[in-house]
């Protein structure tokens, strides 16, 4: 009777799960799909086709605003990775109220809606009269970046065993050589995922970019966004097959680190054991 | 103390002038805008009219309703979509419930306009788009914002003491009151660092409310974007950003989101990696 | 006397250590002898710990210099001193691995070279140490402290005890002038930590480097060490042998911390003769005033039971505990009460006679006779001292004198003196501050910094805010860190005028 009970709760469990992940995914699948098909225009017929992911390789336009994405992404993220470990360091090392005041400061973008930062950003290039240059468009997407590889950092500053450093510098190494060889990798999980967070952001970003961007610079978003906006109908089927690459290739990285961080606990329990 | 601490301290001296040029500066120069307007020559005049202008506008007052409006539907669907799927997947028991939830965030990884644009084109296909923004709108923003829901209830849930609902029914607590009176209340941090990240971008995300609301739609987001844009008039979107820190501190004071930990409230999908 | 000394290693010369405006150590000096080991003893919070670190370079004093072979090295950063330490938690690399680990200092250590060129001049040149000679000072390491093989494994994989041992061949492989250990064992459970005891100990041997110990552990300091400091509040209380500690404490702070102690208040009516307990006892200690107030310590081993007639104090039994060896047993005498070890074993009410050896009976100077404050006196004829405001008698000051009705002193030559701000010295007996838990009662209030059971009643030492300190007896039994007002009788305030005001 009981085991009936839970069989149904269970049941009607993974029905739930199943319906709310097909709801997410079907957007997805059905722009997979779609590409594959020879139609301008989803709805009208086709027939199976690759020609969309040609035309997509030999457009000089979006591969270039693809790599654009990608170096800017690469770019800022290991920018704020550095920016943001070494402040990081500094913030939990600091005298408490400075620790708190940068703490509290570094919240700002984090809690802000992006909109406003992105015109308080724009605000401060046109006061200091500078046009909006690549510099203006890193500096977006340090804002929003540098803020997240603080908050992964500090965490693993603070489960760090504080006697680590001064082991270090018991054993003869400088304050510089205990920094790079004890704190640096004890804190490494933190910075890794602070660049990955990173360049997540970037990748995602549209607003922030939008107001930041030399006019003739676009990344996916900015060129997607407008595609879409003015329904260029040379463009969307070329997006399709782009949502679907870039699609797979998330998969396929996900699915290469579930892999691989599934073989390091194993070998991490096999080591204990 | 010369040597020793002195050198770590230093570290933070980069991020911190970057957040006081970045960050700090332009949040000042929003305020100084949002009461201030501009003569021919270009100099800056105080001024309250861009505060009178706003709050005499029927029209942007009810901009500001219809944002309210949606970011309240959009958190409310968000909550009661996304509750079910945290509680299954932290407290159902089942083995490798990482995986599943993995599978929830992995849109997150695709680029947001490519998925706001995958779905416009589902939308297309069942004849939503262009019938009925409003539900278009939000129908994109819950599509949107669901995962920056279901992380922080899952850690909540998670983090839960399975004895502590053992305890309620060994007290004689009948499922629903159990929910009611342990279950709620201890996920409540869960819940409200969830509303604090959907609420806000619900209100100025205008990438979704222009994809999928025909550009019929005019959130807070978009009318910074237009008189940033269209009209070169950043005073009346300093005010308007103005009001939404307002709204932000108002929802942080309700959430508690002051009193939170900074590693707690690691805003939007901070935890995602 | 000091001065005499040779061989000292490390040297601190009236250390002073503060944290804003806390005072960790204060005026701490102390030299530690080539190869000894020393150890600093002290409950948590003693100071003991903060002094280890400044030796090892972690904390700078705030005043007062730090030696190491006569040379003042008190601005030295820790890497810069021929000083290794092993950590509390052992504080091992987890990304390193075992090898790795302990050759961490050798791989940062440079050594001076000396080589002959072509045409047969010598020139030396800095150079690190090879692999070959590290991975060989990492192997004998790794055999002093019984691991030999070890270099691969991980120190996730290693227990508590392989850790520690880890943890003191990454120390003692650069072979240091002097060897830091702050609570090695504080982590291990009690047969391993036993079995450290003896391994460290024969280690100190074999190496022949010094040894600084930090413990709380009064028997682990007592078992291991050649001199033992003991510290309490961050003022060093006694040094000495292991043996001159136990048996020859110098203060009731010393005989309660090591070993178990009776503790009564007594007089010396006249040398060899001490009264406590309400009766006159043979000792063998001299060199008191005459009726001085003492503090008297008897050890629980060294009081014998006899029949009641024969006894000098006549007791009743009221607790017997079984301890393996011996059995833990308290009696009353009177109101008082006294703890004795023997291997009798008593039954709970039976009469027994108490007898004590003069030699048994160590008598003490007393810390605290009276409590001394400076004072002054404030316009409502009320006297500030201590963080605190009580009412006082001021007529006291000027014998025959009277306030008038405005509240101003007139003297017996009917002079009319106004009392504000004058500085006065405040005495106040142990026995006449009484303490409440209502703020509002008292003059003054603090937290309970130390209790001393003393027999037949309590010694607290109650802290303000401010850092003043009051001490008071009391049959009351109060906890540490609780709360108190201090109330103060009018007539128990002693005042008086302060020799350079007083004309």
């Amino acid at each position: 009777m009981v085991k009936n009970k839970q069989k149904i709760k269970n049941g009607i469990s993974a029905v739930y799960l199943l319906l709310i992940l097909l709801l997410i995914y079907a957007p997805i699948l059905l722009l997979v799909i779609t590409s594959f098909s020879s139609a301008r225009i989803i709805g009208e017929e086709g027939s199976f086709s690759l020609v969309w992911y040609a035309e997509l390789f030999q457009s000089e336009r979006v591969m270039g605003i693809l790599l654009n994405t990608v170096v800017l992404a690469l770019v800022a993220a290991a920018l704020a990775t550095v920016l943001g470990t070494a402040g990081a360091i500094g913030i939990f090392y600091s005298k408490k109220k400075v620790s708190a005041v940068l703490q509290g400061a570094n919240q700002i973008p984090v809690v802000n809606a992006e909109i406003v930062t992105a015109l308080s950003l724009a605000i401060l290039f046109a006061a200091v009269s500078l046009q909006r240059t690549y510099f203006s468009l890193l500096v977006g997407h340090l804002v929003l970046c540098t803020p997240f590889v603080i908050i992964s950092v500090l965490p693993k500053l603070k489960q760090m065993d504080n006697h680590l450093y001064e082991a270090a510098l018991d054993l003869g190494a400088s304050p510089t050589q205990a920094l790079f060889k004890v704190v640096i990798p004890q804190i490494a999980s933190g910075i890794l995922s602070g660049f990955m967070l990173s360049v997540t952001l970037s990748l995602d970003d549209y607003i922030v970019t939008s107001f930041t961007k030399p006019a003739t610079f676009d990344t996916i978003s900015t060129y997607v966004y407008n595609a879409v906006k003015n329904e260029s109908k040379s463009d969307l089927p070329l997006i399709r097959a782009l949502s679907a690459i870039v699609f797979l290739v998330m998969i396929i990285l996900i699915v290469v680190a579930i892999v691989s961080s599934s073989n390091q606990n194993k070998e991490d329990r096999n080591k204990n054991a | 103390m010369t040597g020793l601490r002195f050198s770590r301290k230093q570290l933070c001296i980069p991020y911190a002038a970057f957040l006081v040029l970045f960050v700090v500066i332009p949040m000042f120069l929003i305020l100084l805008y949002a009461f201030t307007g501009e003569d021919e020559a270009g100099n800056l005049y105080f001024s309250f009219s861009n505060f009178l202008n706003f709050f005499s506008s029927t029209s942007k007052l009810q901009t500001l309703g219809v944002s309210l409006t949606i970011a309240f539907i959009t958190t409310f669907f968000c909550l009661v979509i996304a509750y079910p799927v945290a509680y299954i997947l932290a407290r159902s028991g089942w083995k490798r419930t990482y995986v599943l939830l993995l599978l929830f965030i992995v849109p997150m990884w695709l680029n947001f306009v490519l998925r706001i644009t995958a779905l416009r084109e589902l939308l297309n296909i069942i004849g939503f788009l262009g019938n009925y923004d409003y539900v278009n709108t939000i129908i994109g923003m819950v599509y949107d914002f669901l995962p920056f829901m279901i992380l922080p209830l899952y850690n909540s849930l998670q983090k839960m003491d399975n004895s502590l609902l053992e305890a309620a029914n060994d007290l004689g607590a009948g499922p629903v009151h159990t929910f009611l009176h342990v279950t709620l209340p201890l996920s409540m941090p869960g819940i409200l660092s969830g509303i604090t990240m959907v609420f806000m971008p619900s209100m100025t995300n205008y990438v979704v409310s222009e994809t999928l609301g025909n550009s019929n739609i005019t959130i807070l987001g978009k009318m910074i974007e237009e008189y940033f844009s269209t009209y070169d008039d950043m005073h009346m979107g300093s005010l308007i950003s103005i009001i939404l820190l307002v709204i932000i501190f108002i929802t942080m004071l309700v959430s508690g989101g002051f009193k939170q930990n900074s590693d707690e409230s690691s805003a939007r999908g901070a935890n995602l990696w | 006397m000091e001065e005499k000394v040779k061989n000292k290693i490390i040297e601190l010369i009236d250390v002073t250590k503060k944290y804003d405006d806390t005072v960790v150590i204060e005026n701490v000096s102390l030299y530690v002898k080539k190869g000894e080991f020393i150890t600093l003893l002290g409950p948590s919070g003693c100071g003991k710990t903060t002094t280890l670190r400044m030796i090892a370079g972690f904390e700078m004093p705030t005043s007062g210099k730090v030696l190491l072979n006569g040379k003042d090295i008190s601005d030295l950063p820790p890497n810069k001193r021929p000083v290794n330490t092993v950590f509390q938690r052992y504080a091992l690399f987890p990304h390193l691995n075992v090898f790795e680990n302990i050759a961490f200092g050798l791989k940062l250590k440079k050594v001076t070279n000396t080589y002959r060129n072509k045409d047969g001049e010598t020139y030396t040149k800095e150079e690190h140490l090879s692999k070959a000679e590290i991975a060989e000072k990492v192997k004998k390491a790794l055999e002093i402290v019984d691991l030999e093989g070890f270099e691969k494994r991980s120190i996730s994989t290693l227990s508590g005890g392989q850790q520690q041992r880890i943890a003191i061949a990454r120390a003692i492989v650069n072979e240091p002038e002097i060897l830091l250990l702050d609570e090695p064992l504080g982590a291990l459970d009690l047969k391993m930590r036993k079995e450290m005891q003896l391994e460290l100990k024969a280690m100190h041997k074999k190496l022949g480097i010094t040894f600084i110990y930090v413990t709380h552990d009064q028997e682990e300091a007592l078992t291991m060490s050649d001199t033992v400091v003991v510290m309490a509040d961050g003022v060093i209380q006694q040094i000495g042998t292991p043996a001159d500690i136990y048996n020859e404490p110098k203060n009731a702070f010393v005989a309660d911390f090591i070993g178990e102690s009776n503790i009564y208040n007594g007089i010396m009516p006249a040398d060899g003769k001490v009264r406590f307990l309400g009766k006159m006892f043979d000792c063998v200690d001299k060199g008191f005033e005459k009726d001085e107030p003492v503090d008297v310590v008897v050890r629980p081993e060294d009081v014998r039971m006899v029949a009641p007639e024969q006894g000098m104090l006549q007791a009743t039994i009221t607790s017997v505990v079984f301890k393996g060896i011996h059995y833990q047993i308290l009696a009353e005498i009177g109101k008082a009460e006294i703890e004795i070890q023997s291997t009798q074993k008593k039954e709970v009410g039976e009469r027994i006679g108490i007898a004590i050896a003069p030699d048994e009976i160590h008598v003490m100077k007393k810390e605290f006779t009276v409590n001394r404050f400076d004072g002054t006196i404030t316009k409502k004829n009320t006297v500030e001292f201590g963080d605190g405001e009580f009412e006082c008698d001021v007529t006291q000051l000027y014998p025959g004198s009277h306030l008038d009705e405005e509240d101003y002193l007139i003297t017996a030559k009917s002079e009319k003196i106004d009392l504000t701000d004058v500085p006065v010295t405040v005495e106040v007996g142990l026995g006449d501050i009484r303490m409440s838990d209502d703020r509002e009662e008292g003059g003054a209030e603090g937290n309970i910094i130390s209790l001393i059971y003393k027999g037949d009643h309590y010694r607290y030492i109650v802290r303000t805010e401010n850092e003043e300190d009051y001490v008071l007896d009391s049959e009351d039994l109060w906890n540490e860190n609780d709360h108190v007002s201090l109330i103060i009788p009018k007539e128990k305030i002693k005042l008086t005028l302060k020799k350079t005001e007083a004309k």
